[in-house]
């Protein structure tokens, strides 16, 4: 299954950050991971929440520019090597990734990671067909 | 030599220079309608032949000439004549969209210089003076027309050339350079640099002659006490000849235009009527000596006054006061003209939306151009290397249509202050 993420256009001053996220929590959106990415004059913040589509028009509704991209939500074990299990299975069949980042926990035990890829399919197999890990939502 | 490079023509009386400039301007028409068809166009669409232009006080009758249509006219619409009489071409720093190319034949040239060379003689200069030239050499007339000028006063002139300050001072230092030709924010850099070195002393510099950018009294009174010297405007057009077109004398209270070569008048830019002297309005300029690029009644779009009050320096010829402003949006930067249309241009091709603001400053006497422009979907996505490709892609033609580098922001949607609807386009920050 696939996660819808939100990237949002923010410029690099202070402010910028808190007035998404006001927004979100006035409408009781939860977020489930967060990533920023910036250069010193303007960033791109990726999020997952629990209700996307409505972040999405609430944000576009605000003048925000927004885009929706399609990831996928590795459940992850927290434990040392938790992560280069996953990381070895993906460079053994020539799988780059473009990004990643962390979910918040999603139990005691685990975390997800937010991991984006040019070919979606062949991640999709792949992960499905591994019994350490699978993909969840979040 | 004297106080004047040619007294007679200096000082002429104003029954002279009348007499003069009705002469010159009834044959200029002509000229212009046997050699230019564009001009002979615009004329008969206006109903003038060149038989009802008898004196200067029909000047009013004859249809002016925009930049617009220099650049409908590019590249020879406005040559008049045949490309064998023609020596030298010399170019406006715009871009394709707006660049002007002026053609001179020998004499052309020769008139140019002598201009020139008044201005430098205003400026106290005689043959026993070291010219040093520091404005851009090659299509940007400041360098030639300053050499060509510094040569004909018998001056040692040094084709400096801008940019490497080193060597300048290194120059100015060794061979003793007296008179400092460049644009007005190079003078002041180039004081700093004295004056943090500590060289001023060892420097034999006397005047300055700067133009080609605006700059303000308190500047001057910056770069004369920085320098030492006594730093004189000079004002000129490439479309008319290059600097020289007017001149500073002793006075320093505004810029004798070569009325022998050049008709001044004042319009308003919006009716087009012609104000009388004192008047603030648009200069409008007709050449009468140009032969090979003759513009009759040439908008500048510069805002001044002119002034026919009678000056102490002797000169008869009437002055026009620093430019206040333009009645078009150009700007200029680093001495170089910018209309915010080209940067909107660039905008649009890289799919950006014409919601954009320019803002120009002036940091470390240096002009600095930023172009904020509003992020919108087309141009957005999730990865930030695309993004700061895509910053770099309009770095890159705006540095090509514009001919100087311009910082890139992108800001976020909406943020531009719109005033009435209209978005504020151009900021100018610079105290000049």
């Amino acid at each position: 299954m696939i996660t819808k993420q939100i990237s949002v256009f923010l410029e690099n001053k202070s402010g910028e950050l808190a007035r998404v996220a006001g927004l979100l929590s006035e409408n009781g959106i939860n977020l489930r991971a967060l990533d920023i990415a910036q250069t010193s004059s303007y960033g791109i913040i990726r999020f997952v929440s629990d209700r996307q589509t409505d972040a999405a028009r609430i944000l576009s509704e605000n003048d925000y520019v927004l885009h929706v991209s399609e990831v996928f939500a590795v459940k992850v074990p927290d434990r040392p090597g938790g992560l280069s299990g996953l990381l070895d299975i993906l460079a053994e069949n020539e799988i780059n990734v473009e990004y990643m980042y962390s979910s918040f926990s999603i139990t005691d035990m685990d975390v997800a990671m937010i991991i984006r890829v040019p070919d979606v399919q062949k991640f999709e197999k792949l992960i499905e067909g591994n019994s350490e890990y699978s993909i969840t939502n979040l | 030599m004297g106080k004047y490079y040619q007294q007679e023509i200096e000082t002429a009386s104003r029954d002279q220079i009348i007499t003069r400039q009705s002469e010159l301007l009834v044959k200029q028409v002509r000229h212009a309608w046997d050699n230019l068809p564009y001009y002979r166009g615009k004329m008969e669409e206006k109903g003038v032949c060149p038989e009802d232009i008898n004196g200067i006080d029909d000047l009013k009758k004859l249809p002016f000439i925009t930049k617009n249509d220099l650049r409908l006219a590019y590249p020879y619409g406005f040559r008049a004549v045949p490309e064998s009489e023609c020596v030298r071409i010399q170019s406006t720093s715009g871009t394709t969209g707006k660049r002007v190319i002026a053609f001179y034949t020998q004499s052309d040239v020769d008139l140019w210089e002598e201009c020139c060379a008044r201005a430098i003689v205003a400026a106290g200069g005689t043959k026993e003076d070291v010219v040093h030239v520091s404005y851009g050499y090659g299509l940007f007339t400041g360098g030639m027309g300053l050499h060509g000028g510094s040569h004909k006063v018998g001056c040692l002139t040094l084709p400096m050339s801008s940019g490497n300050t080193e060597r300048q001072l290194q120059f100015m230092e060794d061979l003793g350079s007296t008179i400092l030709c460049c644009t007005p924010s190079y003078a002041q850099y180039l004081s700093e640099a004295i004056n943090e070195k500590g060289i001023k002393n060892r420097l034999r510099l006397k005047a300055g002659i700067f133009g080609a950018e605006p700059w303000s009294e308190e500047m001057r009174r910056d770069i004369e006490a920085g320098l030492g010297i006594r730093a004189y405007d000079i004002y000129g057009l490439t479309e008319l000849s290059g600097p020289g077109v007017a001149f500073e004398c002793s006075q320093q209270t505004g810029m004798h235009i070569n009325e022998d070569h050049f008709i001044a008048e004042i319009i308003d830019p919006d009716t087009e009527e012609v104000l009388p002297y004192g008047r603030k309005g648009e200069l409008v300029f007709t050449s009468i000596t140009k032969k090979a690029f003759p513009l009759i009644r040439y908008r500048t779009r510069d805002i001044c006054v002119l002034n026919d009050e009678k000056c102490p320096c002797g000169r008869t010829h009437v002055k026009m006061s620093k430019p206040m402003g333009r009645s078009d949006d150009m700007l200029i930067v680093k001495g170089v003209n910018v209309f915010p249309s080209q940067i909107e241009t660039v905008l649009l091709e890289l799919g950006y939306s014409s919601n954009y603001q320019i803002v120009v400053d002036r940091v470390n006497l240096t002009d600095t151009i930023e172009v904020r422009v509003e992020m919108n979907a087309n141009n957005f996505s999730d990865d930030l290397g695309m993004i700061t490709k895509m910053e770099n892609k309009v770095l890159q033609a705006l540095r090509a249509m514009l001919g100087i580098g311009a910082k890139v922001s992108l800001v976020a949607p909406k943020s531009i202050q719109r005033s009435e609807g209209k978005a504020v386009r151009v900021i100018d920050r610079r105290k000049i």
